[in-house]
């Protein structure tokens, strides 16, 4: 069976179902726009579509996290060239007002500045490896990285988001139970 | 906090806005369906373009046959454009040579006829 045959319509659609909430939630994570990154979901899909007669189905899966990611990535340079040549009246909302999001509160501008600060490699790992549902080994797949570069990317994601963060307050109650 | 604490409060999950895989069907259609539907719009108007201009286009005169005779050009006879002309002469007749107007210099004919 060749790659063509295997990757059809159904293959797409089941690919969609598996993956579109995770990655929804890494893509959130560059753009802080619901609505950008469900699209960048959605063109991330169609490019994949796009180019079926050279996936491998059992590549799919990393390389419409990479295809994603990319998006994702080159919409963020553009968005912040915008702000930079003061088309500020162009930029969304919520993204001026980051205590807006995800609830509104003060906490939440802290964790996304975290987020913010990250370099782009250590956010590109931390971000596959806690929203994505992905192995490290899929995570090296994805980024073309070795496993072990994820590993200490991953530590040192979290060890700068801990630093930038250590003040919180103690959560009390339940977790969400992703975990 | 541990790894786990900060990470349930840095990263939670969010379901994205629904419907995404009806768009995406829809995106995937709406793909397809303009190719189907260009490929026999643009034949149909390039071929009805062709057969008015076929229409239109002025036609290339009629070409006829000549009607020299190998009196008038010897050559052509020799190349089979004209029936060969009689001959101008018998043998054993006096003759007169008429120069025939070749239209180059370089070329000589003559036109051999009896004398009266």
């Amino acid at each position: 069976m060749t790659a063509t045959d295997a990757f059809d319509r159904p293959a797409l659609e089941r690919l969609y179902a598996e993956v579109e909430r995770p990655l929804f939630n890494v893509v959130y994570r560059w753009l802080w726009q619901r609505d950008d990154a469900a699209e960048v979901v959605q063109e991330a899909f169609l490019r994949l579509w796009a180019m079926r007669t050279r996936v491998d189905p059992t590549t799919a899966r990393p390389l419409v996290y990479r295809i994603a990611l990319n998006l994702a990535a080159s919409r963020r340079r553009r968005a912040k060239v915008r702000r930079w040549v003061g088309l500020e009246a162009a930029t969304p909302r919520d993204e001026r007002h980051p205590e807006r999001l995800m609830g509104g509160a003060t906490e939440d501008a802290r964790v996304r500045a975290a987020i913010e600060a990250l370099p782009e490699k250590l956010r590109r790992v931390i971000t596959l490896c806690e929203l994505g549902e992905m192995a490290y080994r899929d995570v090296a797949e994805t980024l073309g990285i070795p496993e072990g570069t994820v590993a200490s990317r991953r530590h040192a994601a979290l060890q700068q988001l801990r630093r930038a963060l250590r003040d919180l307050a103690p959560q009390t109650g339940g977790t969400d139970g992703r975990r | 906090m541990d790894d786990d604490d900060l990470i349930r409060r840095v990263f939670p999950t969010e379901d994205p806005p629904p419907g995404g895989l009806t768009r995406l069907r829809a995106h995937l259609d709406a793909a397809e369906r303009p190719r189907r539907a260009w490929v026999p719009a643009v034949a149909g108007l390039l071929a009805a373009t062709a057969a008015v201009a076929l229409l239109l286009l002025p036609r290339a005169p009629e070409v006829t046959a000549p009607t020299w005779t190998a009196a008038d050009h010897p050559a052509l006879a020799n190349l089979g454009y004209a029936a060969p002309a009689t001959p101008g002469a018998t043998p054993g007749q006096r003759t007169v040579l008429r120069p025939v107007d070749t239209g180059d210099d370089d070329v000589l004919l003559y036109w051999v006829s009896g004398a009266p």
